[in-house]
């Protein structure tokens, strides 16, 4: 049998995007809890409260925003966890359909071995190439999407997440 | 003028309390994030996958300088 045809370990990614959902589920808890708590404020006004408001209104809605981006991270690893251990199934049944063809993997190549082999049997591993081929190409395709798909989810998550951490409240006078 | 309508400051510590209370697990939340990895299979996406966690490492953390500093100030006023 060759070389693995799809690499990564969607366990560790499932493990990474359930623990950030975790992470996120928490912050929304304690969100609630201040949210909560400031809701009794409603009736201190005069110039410390004015003062004191702002920014606690403003730690309270960056503490909820940055939840929400961590969940979304968090479902988006999860997504490509499900996607790749689809990818490592589909990469399994296509090797398995090279080796009972009698053929080899040259990377993400479908070929044929070398060495000596009859006419006959020569014919019959050249002419299975094109639909092992196609196997090989679903596998490596599906994962290709997944990777570009996740690639670019992290990269505008990273974004928001950069926005946040921008987004101080205002200070006290 | 409007009259100042005073609080009982037990709410005040509440809130003083919750936002520290936040401010705790935004850091816990931050360091978790660092502790483990996810093996993506592929460069692209693994080097996304890290820069978006160092991203919301430190996100997490400001947060929770943030939420620290309101805590004191409200303790304060």
């Amino acid at each position: 049998m060759t070389a693995t045809l799809v690499y990564g370990d969607y366990v560790s990614c499932s493990r990474v995007g359930g623990g950030m959902r975790s992470e996120a589920s928490r912050l929304r808890q304690h969100a609630r809890a201040l949210e909560d708590a400031i809701g009794e404020l409603v009736v201190w006004n005069g110039p410390g409260a004015d003062a004191a408001r702002p920014a606690i209104v403003a730690s309270w809605e960056a503490l909820r925003a940055t939840a929400d981006v961590l969940d979304e991270a968090g479902a988006a690893l999860q997504r490509y966890a499900t996607d790749l251990a689809e990818g490592h199934e589909l990469g399994r049944r296509a090797q398995l359909r090279v080796h009972r063809a009698g053929l080899i993997l040259d990377g993400t190549r479908v070929i044929e071995p070398w060495g000596p082999a009859s006419a006959q049997e020569s014919e019959r591993r050249c002419s299975q190439v094109p639909v092992v081929q196609a196997r090989v190409d679903l596998a490596t395709a599906h994962v290709g999407r997944a990777r570009g798909r996740l690639a670019r989810q992290m990269a505008s998550l990273a974004q928001a997440f950069a926005a946040q951490a921008l987004a101080r409240p205002p200070d006290t006078p | 003028m409007p009259a100042e309508h005073r609080i009982d400051p037990t709410w005040l510590d509440v809130v003083a309390t919750q936002l520290s209370r936040s401010s705790s697990a935004a850091l816990e939340a931050s360091h978790e994030l660092l502790a483990h990895y996810g093996d993506t299979g592929d460069a692209t996406a693994q080097r996304a996958l890290e820069a978006l966690v160092n991203q919301a490492a430190g996100t997490l953390s400001a947060l929770s300088e943030c939420l620290a500093d309101t805590s004191r100030e409200l303790q304060g006023a």
